[in-house]
């Protein structure tokens, strides 16, 4: 897939480095908002794409994910690899951070080895220089053979200069180049025997240099190896005999491994590298940085779960204080647009669909866009100020308890551990957990949380029920939902999935003020995600669940019943009264009467139609199973809806109750109605609660858990177990709450 | 990484002076020491994912917390690692000689 001409207007250039370089930043400033979130096909590591115009060249820039090295121990590492090879980008920019030079350089001799075209940015020299080292890095460039250019990715200082660089490399035309590391005289003759093999018979020469190709048979690289077998078994079975050779060789005679000598000989070229004159370490950096002194307290054994849990509290008060305002505005300005809708639309079908099924579904959704846009702040505020990385080295002690790892809490918190998130790419973090049943036990608890498509429901519950303790609530839900999540995992680990965990493993960034674009930026990426899926899933869902509930509608003999009725009332009136029954606001007290008992009338046709419809004979069906946990027919639709996606609970609730009262005057928002509904107080709500947030994980979350685990059982039994547990809690909650005399 | 080519993954400390019952697991190593890691013990991945991060015999750290109940918070080229029993066992140090 080579690039053919250098000439045309694009360039493809890749952003490498290691996780907390300040890769994404400088990725941020150069591309700005001008970016593209996807997956890397078929997999689940983000792939970000960039647009840059330099004096009228498009640039592409991807953002590979942040890797210490290109072995295939990570999916990371694996995808930033394939990436190089495949796609062959003409030139990588190597993110190197200049106060950790030598093990940021690691990661660049393997480029290099690679041979693909580097250009280095050399970021954070200011916190280098703070901590008393000073590179040259003019030196640098010398002797790496490649362009080295210094950068504060923060202030974007040097981005220009960077990819001018990376520009003046593709323009030059230069081949792929691998450099030759020697590895001693233990490794070096067999490599070399290796190469010729591999060059000689044209193995795997097209994707890979043959050094490389043979550095990664010592290394048991699996994926090379299983290339290599399909391509020529030949070849590969003499490669393999020759590094186990080796690898025994070097076992006897110096207790050692392959990797061990290689990685020995990289940090001995590096230390060469760095020698005489491109670093000067002007004073010893064994002062304990601001940083550290920060971590003193917040890692503290006593102070740091307290602060912890206090940060956490911060973010439900941030989040309900300022958002408040704006989720009013979005809900008036879809009842009016409602409004709008039914007084230009013909009454008919048409207009129900626009208003009961595309309104209101949609509305009910965006009307929580504020909600989510300060919690996912809270979380960007937190990720990039590096402590949510503290969090999981203090919670591993915890989680090690449940049987889980520190990693896991990252897929818990990207699940809605602080309530918002998504159980999607959470259940996709789990890739981070190597053994496969941490891993399982965490992606099949991780749906417990409360995602983003939840927070709403229980919001509006909430507001319906509970308006003096908002805040307080979703922090007790969002406990319950740990509680049950590690508790359930336990279960799980002790029985279904038992075995020993496995070592914990994570690096903690430094403390940083996070940028304002770089917050605004991850804000934005995850609120439009949400948007697009209300604006694409949702319209569709909605739609559907519409049709569900107004089809197949009610019996002629039934329609005929209600008309009967109709025409009774209408009869009994006076002819003058008849004439003015249209009128609204006028009228003698038997018109008014009259219109009275015609709206009860409609109600009940409404309900009993809704009750006909299909999705009202399956909520009639599960009411036999419900009322243990208080439910009616409509709360189990919206539950059976909620299934396709969490939101549309909302948003058939919505249609529920709008389709059930048919007043005209819908500026009520569905808090107000729920309320005022006689079958619904603070207990039901609690325990619909407590049903939304335990039971079955939505259907794309199903898909996932199915795809990560390898097997549909895996994706069937979340069903069923989640959806057996939230019954049983709910029933708890709900009969335990009459015995105690509450609702 | 100064006298980084004295210290290889199968290096001794003894070649220091330094008694070789000084060498200890790093969970169980003292916070707030200059030590140098000796030898990475455990399987091939272990040792190669270990020198990505930066831990390879030869190099130095520091314990800024271990045996806290908690994965071990370590100092390495100037970023801090939080590593678990599993690995922290696995790595042996021994004290930097003066």
């Amino acid at each position: 897939m080579n690039r053919t001409s250098r000439e045309t207007q694009e360039h493809l250039f890749a952003l490498a480095g290691n996780p907390n370089c300040g890769k994404t930043t400088l990725f941020n400033a150069i591309t700005g908002a001008r970016q593209h979130v996807g997956n890397y096909p078929g997999i689940t590591v983000e792939k970000k794409e960039g647009l840059y115009a330099l004096n009228g060249r498009q640039i592409r820039l991807v953002d590979l994910p942040g890797t210490y090295s290109l072995t295939a121990y990570s999916l990371e590492e694996l995808v930033a690899r394939d990436f190089l090879v495949h796609e062959r980008p003409e030139v990588v920019i190597n993110i190197v951070d200049a106060s950790n030079l030598d093990r940021n350089l690691y990661l660049t001799l393997q480029l290099l080895e690679l041979g693909v075209p580097v250009v280095v940015a050399l970021n954070m020299i200011d916190v280098a220089e703070g901590r008393g080292v000073r590179i040259n890095a003019e030196e640098l460039s010398k002797r790496l053979g490649v362009p080295v250019v210094p950068t504060v990715a923060r202030r974007g200082e040097g981005k220009d200069a960077v990819i001018q660089a990376a520009v003046d490399v593709a323009r030059s035309g230069i081949r792929w180049q691998p450099l030759r590391i020697s590895y001693g005289p233990d490794v070096d003759p067999v490599l070399v025997d290796m190469e010729k093999i591999i060059e000689s018979s044209g193995f795997l020469t097209d994707l890979y240099p043959a050094r490389w190709t043979a550095l990664k048979y010592l290394e048991e690289d699996e994926q090379v190896k299983k290339k290599g077998r399909e391509r020529n078994p030949e070849v590969s079975d003499r490669l393999e005999a020759m590094a186990a050779k080796v690898t025994e060789h070097i076992q006897k005679t110096l207790d050692s491994y392959p990797e061990a000598i290689i990685a020995d000989h990289r940090y001995g070229f590096i230390a060469a590298l760095l020698k005489d004159g491109v670093l000067e370490q002007r004073f010893k950096g064994n002062r304990l940085h601001l940083s550290d002194q920060i971590d003193r307290v917040l890692t503290n054994r006593f102070f740091g779960p307290i602060v912890m849990v206090a940060v956490l509290y911060g973010v439900y008060e941030i989040t309900f204080t300022y958002s408040e305002l704006p989720v009013q505005w979005f809900e008036a300005a879809f009842a009016a647009l409602g409004r709008w809708a039914e007084g230009i639309l013909p009454e008919g079908p048409l207009r129900s669909l626009v208003v009961s099924g595309i309104i209101d579904g949609v509305g009910g959704v965006m009307g929580f866009v504020p909600l989510i846009f300060f919690m996912f702040l809270a979380i960007a505020f937190l990720e990039d100020t590096g402590y949510l990385a503290r969090a999981a080295y203090m919670l591993d002690r915890v989680f090690r308890i449940f049987g889980l790892h520190g990693n896991s809490f990252m897929a818990f918190i990207i699940s809605g551990g602080i309530a918002g998130g998504c159980a999607v790419p959470g259940v996709m973090a789990t890739r981070t957990l190597r053994t496969s049943r941490e891993r399982l036990a965490t992606l099949l608890t991780a749906p417990f949380m409360n995602c983003g498509a939840k927070v709403p429901v229980l919001a509006m519950l909430i507001a319906a029920f509970f308006t003096e303790n908002r805040a307080q609530m979703l922090f007790l839900l969002t406990l319950l939902a740990w509680i049950f999540a590690l508790v359930l995992a336990k279960v799980i680990r002790l029985t279904i999935l038992r075995g020993p965990s496995s070592p914990f493993l994570l690096e903690l960034p430094p403390y940083r003020i996070p940028t304002f674009k770089g917050l605004m930026i991850h804000t934005w990426e995850r609120i439009w995600q949400y948007v697009r899926k209300a604006g694409t899933i949702i319209v569709a869902i909605s739609i559907l669940l519409w049709a569900l509930m107004t089809y197949p509608g009610l019996a002629p003999e039934e329609k005929n019943r209600f008309e009967a009725a109709r025409r009774s009332v209408i009869e009994a009136l006076s002819p003058d009264d008849r004439a003015v029954l249209e009128t609204p606001g006028s009228g003698t007290a038997s018109v008014l009467e009259a219109r009275r008992r015609l709206q009860a009338i409609a109600r009940e046709e409404a309900t009993a139609a809704l009750r006909a419809s299909f999705a009202g004979r399956i909520g009639t069906a599960l009411e036999k199973v419900t009322r243990w946990c208080g439910f009616d027919w409509r709360t189990n639709v919206a539950l059976v809806g909620g299934f396709a996606a969490k939101e549309v609970i909302i948003s058939t609730l919505g249609t529920a109750y709008s389709l059930g009262e048919l007043d005209g005057d819908d500026s009520t928002t569905l808090s107000q109605r729920l309320r005022q509904d006689p079958h619904w107080n603070p207990l039901v709500a609690f325990a619909a609660m407590v049903f939304i947030m335990l039971y079955s994980p939505c259907f794309v979350t199903v898909t996932c858990i199915i795809k990560e685990s390898g097997s549909w059982k895996w994706g069937v039994f979340s069903m069923a177990f989640n959806t057996t547990v939230a019954f049983l809690a709910a029933t708890a909650v709900y009969q335990g709450g009459r015995l105690l005399g509450l609702g | 990484m100064k006298g980084w080519s004295m210290f290889k993954c199968f290096s001794r400390c003894g070649t220091e002076g330094v008694g070789r019952d000084s060498v200890v697991p790093l969970s169980q190593a003292p916070a707030g020491r200059r030590l140098l890691v000796q030898r990475i013990e455990g399987g091939r991945n272990l040792c190669a994912r270990m020198a990505a991060l930066g831990i390879y015999p030869g190099a130095e750290l520091e314990v800024l917390c271990a045996g806290c109940n908690r994965p071990c918070l370590v100092k390495v080229h100037g970023s801090t690692l939080s590593l678990g029993a599993g690995v922290s066992n696995k790595i042996l140090v021994c004290s930097r000689p003066a």
